[in-house]
Order: structure tokens, then C-alpha cells, then sequence
């Protein structure tokens, strides 16, 4: 009897500016967000550029990870076979206080409990040593 | 300058709509081609310019399918679904500007059977090219299992529907109406199975708010359309569909859905009002609509991004019967995305022009002079033509 192989979840292998941000987040133990370091307008997804100022200097800012739910994915049917045990499932857009939106799991919430609205915590945990993984918890 | 009216589409042509074919995908394509080439009455060699399906087939292998040894314009648009009917503003420049005269835009793809090949079926490194989102796409949603475009859009539907309360029953207008079409259609998928409201929400949740019947039908096909001069058109057999007007738009940012300031703010509010402007007419003109329907609510955003109602409006548009082939405005007389097939909403273009022929059969709306098709595509970019017979 063969045992089919279990279906792993896609971590991605980040580059770039996207690798920054996941180093910058795994090294401090905490969700990091660019900003700009002469504006100061925090940005995400990572840019080079800052689209206010156009500056290129920039840093990674440790952030509390207070938000609320902005919108979100909730799934009950997936291609992704990583994630068929998983259903149903939400994937959460947080939009920090900051300002700029992060897309996480949102953990222990049935569909039907989330709102949008809704106060959520960002925290980051390693998935090996250059992906930080975002969770998502109700608060 | 001012393009408006200068070029005319002369020939349309789709394959069947099929699920699972042994036709590879160049195959599919040059099918298309040819027969709309023909349809246009020119030799496949007086094609000058191309327009090829983002991936499977390049516009220079298609060229050298055509015996066409002159080509002066060649470009492919990545707009996903709203590449088509972009591509119709592309090849009017080209045309109004002198570059080309006789243009082709084709798609085509193996929506069914990519994701089912035969057991028998030889691998293929053909395929369609990554959008430009792919890269956020990868990094910032596929890890969180979002990686699908019915996940990608449920991020602004989620706010859609929670901000103008719009219910299941709603988004259900768009698919049945589209059914009851795909009954008039000799190629559609699913002419002859008929499709109630019970049958509606009895379908499966994919992703929240979308359903099974919410969803648009994965298929293997073709489809093609020509272009050329006004002038030029005077000398083929069909009457001549004028492009009066169009416009492309994309959201901001456009290869990132969560960090929009305006999160429902799709490319087709941007590039309405333009392509109305340029046309010379307004929404409240139109003989028909051919929405692209990837999904049902999608529709619904598009119907207020085109101002054919306010916004949150298109619950009481849809529920109106105005989109029924009786209706003020018929939307999707072929049966769309949704129930006759997907060929890139390149098979919109084909069943406007059928219309503005008057030679849409049993679909036919009566008189139709004027009518609009959009595109829509990628993370929410998008694409409109006003058309008008000649």
C-alpha cells in the first residue's frame, strides 16, 4: 500500500526587499512594516520607492500589530491541497493602526464570528529562517 | 487626435466551448483566427497586425501560420479578461494611426483541461503567461491559502456586499439571466440546462459570498476577432461594427488588492467615464451590455462602475429585469462567462458584433444600434468599448 504524500503549505523563498521585511520581522519577534525614512509614511507591500516622497531611504519599524479586521477570505473550498484540512478557513486583511494592511490567518474563529470591524493582533512566526509567517488573533 | 470611429470590427469568430478537447491550445487559436479572418472576407496573408493571447502562441508563430510576411503591429496586452476588449483600443490606434490596417486579436486557452489533463495527454511547456500581480500574489496571499481569483476578489466583494447589503438572491439575477441566454445560444455550455433559484443556493460556498453558480465556467476555446479601416470595411461582406469609443483602467495599486485606499474602486471606474466621453453617448443610450462575468457580483460592481445604475444600485438594477433578453438594457445575450463559456470575454466582442449585425438569432435584441462590452481582469484592471453599428 502506498501512502499518498502529505501536501505540505507553500512557503515562499522571499527576495529582495520582500526578504528584508521577512528578516527584519524575524529578528525582531515582531510584525516590522517599511517606512519611509524621511517621511515617515509607513508602506506595504515593500516599494524602493516611497510613492509620497519618492525617497529610496527607508527602514523596517517594529509595529505593535493592533488593527482591525478590514476585510477578508473566507474559504470553503480550496486548489491548494495544503490547505484542504484546513476548510473552512479565513485569511484576514488587517489594516494596522498604522495605516497599511497585512494579510494573515486568522486562527480560532469560526466563519460566521469574524466581522469586519472587528480588533485584531498581527504576530509573526518563523517558517524557517526567511519567511515570517503572519497570525492573525481576535483580541 | 481623435480615434473615435476609426476602425471597425469586420470579422468575429469562436471555436466551440468545449470541456476537455484534444486540440491543443495553438490549435484552438488558429482555428478562431482563420475562421475569423474568413468571416472578415480577407486573405489570412493581409494580416499586418496581431494581437496575441498573453501566453500559448506568440504573434510571430501566428504570422507565420497566416502567410502573413508584413507584420507592422504586434503587441500583447496583460490585462487578463480585460486584455481583450483593451486590445480593441490598442489596434484602433494602430489602425487610426496608419501603423497597421488589418488587425487580429485572438485568445484562447485550456481553461477545463489544464487543470484535468487525459492520462494519455502528451505534457506541454505551453501556457499562459503570469499576470503582472504574480509576484505579490506569490509572497503575500498564496501563503495564507489565497491563491485563486475567486479568493483574490472575495477580499473586496466581502466589503461590497457588507456595505450595500447586498444578499445571495441578488447576485443570483446575474446568473440566472445568463442561463436563461445560454438557452438561445447554439455553442453555449449550458444551453438546455436549466438553472432555478433552489438550484442557485443550493450550490456549494466557495468562497464567501460566492457559490458554486457564482462562478464562471472553465473551458477550452478560442476566439478571434479583426479589425480595419472604416474605409476598408466598405468592401467586405458584413456590415461594419464601429469602435466609437474605449478605455482602459487600472486600480491603485494595481498588482495589490489589500492597500487600495479605496478597496472597491475597480480600473472600470476610471476607464468608464473616458471611453463614454469618447464615444459621444451615454450609458442610458445602450441597445445591450456584455458584462465580463467572471463572477456574479463582479457583474453587479461593474454595472455602477459603467453608471448604468449608483453605486449599490445594482441589486434593484438586476432584480428590475432589466438585464433579461426582454429587459431595457439585455446584458450577456450569448450566456457569458457563466453559462455559455470563457474565452476571455474575447467571446463578448464576438456576440456584440453578432448583435450589431442583427445576426444574433434567437438572441437577437431588436434594432440594437449601440451596445457596450467590458473587460475585466488581473487584481481589477479593466477595459470598455461603446460599439455601434455602421
Amino acid at each position: 500500500m502506498s501512502q499518498a504524500k502529505p501536501a505540505r503549505k507553500y512557503v515562499p523563498k522571499p527576495e529582495g526587499l520582500n526578504l528584508e521585511f521577512h528578516l527584519a520581522c524575524l529578528e525582531a519577534g515582531t510584525l516590522c512594516i517599511q517606512r519611509c525614512a524621511d517621511c515617515g509614511l509607513f508602506r506595504h507591500p515593500q516599494r524602493w520607492y516611497c510613492p509620497s516622497c519618492h525617497s529610496r531611504n527607508y527602514d523596517f519599524a517594529p509595529v505593535a500589530g493592533s488593527g482591525h479586521i478590514y476585510s477578508m477570505a473566507v474559504n470553503h473550498f480550496t486548489i491548494d491541497r495544503g490547505w484542504a484540512d484546513e476548510l473552512p478557513y479565513i485569511t484576514a486583511v488587517v489594516e494596522l493602526d498604522e495605516g497599511p494592511r497585512v494579510v494573515g490567518s486568522l486562527r480560532d474563529v469560526s466563519p460566521g464570528e469574524a466581522s469586519l470591524g472587528q480588533p485584531v493582533r498581527v504576530s509573526v512566526e518563523p517558517r524557517g529562517a526567511e519567511f515570517a509567517y503572519l497570525w492573525v488573533d481576535t483580541v | 487626435m481623435d480615434i473615435s470611429g476609426a476602425a471597425a470590427i469586420v470579422g468575429v469568430a469562436e471555436t466551440d466551448y468545449m470541456r476537455g478537447t484534444e486540440l491543443s491550445v495553438p490549435e484552438l487559436v488558429l482555428e478562431a483566427t482563420m475562421a475569423a479572418i474568413a468571416d472578415a472576407g480577407l486573405n489570412p496573408s493581409e494580416i499586418d497586425g496581431i494581437l496575441p493571447p498573453p501566453g500559448f502562441i506568440s504573434s510571430e508563430e501566428i504570422a507565420a501560420n497566416l502567410g502573413a510576411d508584413d507584420i507592422r503591429y504586434a503587441v500583447t496586452v496583460h490585462m487578463g479578461g480585460a486584455s481583450p476588449v483593451a486590445a480593441l483600443q490598442s489596434a484602433t490606434m494602430a489602425i487610426a494611426a496608419g501603423i497597421a490596417t488589418n488587425v487580429v486579436i485572438t485568445v484562447g486557452w485550456n481553461g477545463y483541461s489544464a487543470m484535468r489533463p487525459r492520462p494519455d495527454a502528451r505534457p506541454t511547456k505551453r501556457r499562459m503567461e503570469a499576470g503582472p500581480f504574480v509576484d505579490v500574489s506569490r509572497n503575500f496571499y498564496a501563503p495564507y491559502g489565497v491563491r485563486s481569483a475567486v479568493q483574490w476578489y472575495s477580499m473586496y466583494i466581502q466589503r461590497y456586499v457588507e456595505l450595500y447589503g447586498v444578499e445571495p438572491t441578488d447576485a443570483a439575477q446575474v446568473a440566472l439571466t445568463c442561463r436563461e441566454h445560454a438557452h438561445l445560444n447554439d455553442k453555449a455550455l449550458m444551453g438546455g440546462r436549466p438553472m432555478t433559484m433552489d438550484d442557485y443556493l443550493a450550490s456549494p460556498l466557495i468562497t464567501e459570498p460566492m457559490r458554486k453558480f457564482d462562478c464562471c465556467l472553465e473551458t477550452d476555446c478560442a476566439a478571434a476577432v479583426v479589425l480595419t479601416s472604416p474605409e476598408r470595411a466598405k468592401d467586405l461582406p458584413h456590415a461594419p461594427v464601429l469602435w466609437l469609443g474605449g478605455a482602459e483602467g487600472h486600480p491603485y495599486p494595481a498588482d495589490e488588492i489589500t492597500n487600495r485606499p479605496d478597496m472597491l474602486k475597480l480600473g472600470l471606474d476610471s476607464a468608464a467615464p473616458r471611453a463614454f466621453a469618447m464615444a459621444g453617448v451615454q450609458p442610458a443610450d445602450m441597445d445591450f451590455l456584455q458584462i465580463y462575468d467572471c463572477f456574479t457580483y463582479v457583474v453587479m460592481m461593474e454595472l455602477e462602475a459603467i453608471g448604468m445604475c449608483p453605486k449599490g444600485g445594482a441589486k434593484d438594477f438586476v432584480a428590475d429585469g432589466n438585464i433579461s433578453l426582454e429587459g431595457r438594457y439585455p446584458m450577456n445575450t450569448h450566456g457569458g462567462l457563466l453559462s455559455q463559456g470563457h474565452a476571455w470575454g474575447l467571446n463578448h466582442v464576438v456576440e456584440a458584433t453578432r448583435q450589431l449585425r442583427h445576426d444574433a438569432g434567437d438572441a437577437q435584441v431588436r434594432g440594437a444600434e449601440l451596445g457596450v462590452v467590458t473587460g475585466y481582469g488581473d487584481l481589477g484592471d479593466g477595459s470598455m468599448a461603446v460599439l455601434a453599428r455602421g
